[in-house]
């Protein structure tokens, strides 16, 4: 095989995938653009990154503080789901929940120096929801991080110190607990009067607490 | 559960979706979560919140390498992994639109001021300290890899009822079509006017609604030459407002 030949092979084009003119993949909702990631269609994931890129990185440097590792752990993250995107069933979850649970998930695993694949980030909850087809995913995701931002805020602030310490800085409850010198089942009461309220913050939104 | 109140694992399973619980307290808590269906409903009531919890990020740009390296790490070919042109200045050709004369002048401001700087996403903090007070900017990303190298700002001239928003890069949509702006709010969307870009792919459109109505800018592409009254098409751009 040429080396020409073996860039086909690997680049999908060798089985038509991604030289479908007829196929505008930047028009392709979540569901449909994980089909493809999972038929290994390249321009899939250029797709993908173009889309979520910028977002995954924005949560990996929020969490690291550091550009480079950033950009490490989005690489990992991305090439990671391209390696399972084949096992992938949407019906179980959407892409952007995988992804964005994948790279917090990761950057705190560096951050807390822990193993980066003792984590089993690529199971998807059953539970979660798929949204089907939705043309304004772009703008709904800009919604989105609107209310989540605006819901942190409107957060009491001891609410949401241990929300914070918990999720963005990978902090267990006993360390955040010692940290904050109050008693732990408090910091968890924090946490679950956090949760839930955020719940109701969005809920009155409009938004579908649904990822 | 739980018929108890005060149950330990309610809160425990708080930690548990905000992934501050250790290892031991992790299984305890997956062991009942297997055998107590209420618990399973809080703790997928919870995590469906504490996954959105990421979307709180405040926007970053990544270095163009990275995608390039990305593609090339899944085997792509090298003319897929070619990184965006870099971006040209361009000359910002006048808004042709009516609108109010207090407007007028401080866009004129503005426009004399960013040709200067040669740069339109420029912070003007400290640069224009009367235009300051009127003036917020927001960019709009592309949204589809047809747009990738588009560019798009928007300037909210507070008090003016007013949004002015300039578009670089832009290609020419498909004969008889046209590219049509919408406001966003609470996913309703009005249509916000509709153009086709200069030749050198520039546009600046001036919308005569209150921005401040409006939590959400996009771009679709739609029949011309009126564009439609909802959009029929996924945004090649949005942004925040």
């Amino acid at each position: 095989m040429t080396r020409a030949q073996d860039a086909e092979r690997r680049s999908g084009r060798a089985h038509g995938l991604a030289a479908d003119p007829a196929v505008d993949r930047g028009r392709l909702d979540d569901s449909q653009l994980a089909r493809r990631l999972a038929e290994r269609d390249v321009d899939a994931l250029a797709v993908f990154y173009d889309r979520y890129g910028g977002l995954a990185y924005s949560i990996a440097l929020r969490i690291l503080g550091d550009t480079g590792r950033a950009e490490d752990v989005v690489q990992d993250v991305f090439l990671k789901i391209w390696r399972a995107a084949p096992g992938f069933d949407p019906a179980r979850g959407q892409l952007r929940t995988w992804l964005i649970t994948a790279v917090r998930n990761r950057s705190v695993d560096y951050l807390r120096g822990r193993g980066a694949y003792q984590r089993r980030e690529l199971e998807l909850s059953p539970e979660l929801a798929t949204t089907g087809s939705d043309p304004w995913e772009q703008v709904s995701l800009s919604l989105e991080q609107d209310a989540v931002r605006e819901a942190l805020i409107s957060l009491p602030a001891e609410q949401r110190q241990v929300v914070e310490l918990a999720y963005f800085s990978g902090y267990t409850g006993g360390e955040i607990a010692g940290m904050i010198d109050a008693p732990l089942s408090t910091v968890k009461g924090r946490m679950r009067l956090a949760l839930e309220k955020l719940r109701s913050y969005l809920q009155g939104r409009g938004l579908e607490v649904d990822v | 559960m739980s018929e108890q109140r005060g149950d330990p694992f309610e809160e425990t399973i708080a930690a548990y979706v905000l992934g501050a619980t250790d290892a031991e307290e992790t299984r305890a808590v997956e062991r009942h979560l297997a055998e107590c269906a209420e618990c399973r409903e809080l703790e997928r009531r919870l995590r469906e919140v504490a996954v959105m919890l990421p979307l709180a990020a405040q926007g970053a740009e990544p270095s163009p390498d990275l995608r390039q390296r990305i593609l090339a790490g899944a085997g792509a070919r090298a003319e897929d992994t070619r990184a965006a042109p870099a971006r040209q200045r361009r000359v910002i050709p006048w808004p042709r639109l009516a609108m109010p004369r207090m407007a007028l002048a401080v866009i004129t401001v503005l426009v004399l001021a960013i040709a200067g700087l040669g740069v339109w996403n420029v912070s003007l903090h400290g640069q224009l300290d009367r235009a300051q007070a009127a003036v917020a900017t927001r960019r709009m990303e592309p949204a589809s890899t047809t747009l990738a190298s588009a560019r798009g700002s928007v300037l909210l001239l507070n008090g003016q009822n007013l949004l002015v928003v300039s578009f670089h890069d832009m290609p020419q949509p498909a004969e008889g079509q046209v590219y049509e702006l919408w406001l966003g709010e609470g996913g309703r969307f009005v249509p916000a006017g509709v153009f086709r870009p200069d030749p050198q792919g520039s546009k600046v459109v001036a919308v005569d609604e209150h921005g401040a109505r409006y939590s959400v800018i996009a771009l679709t592409v739609e029949p011309g030459p009126d564009g439609t009254a909802q959009p029929t098409q996924a945004p090649g751009m949005s942004g925040s407002l």
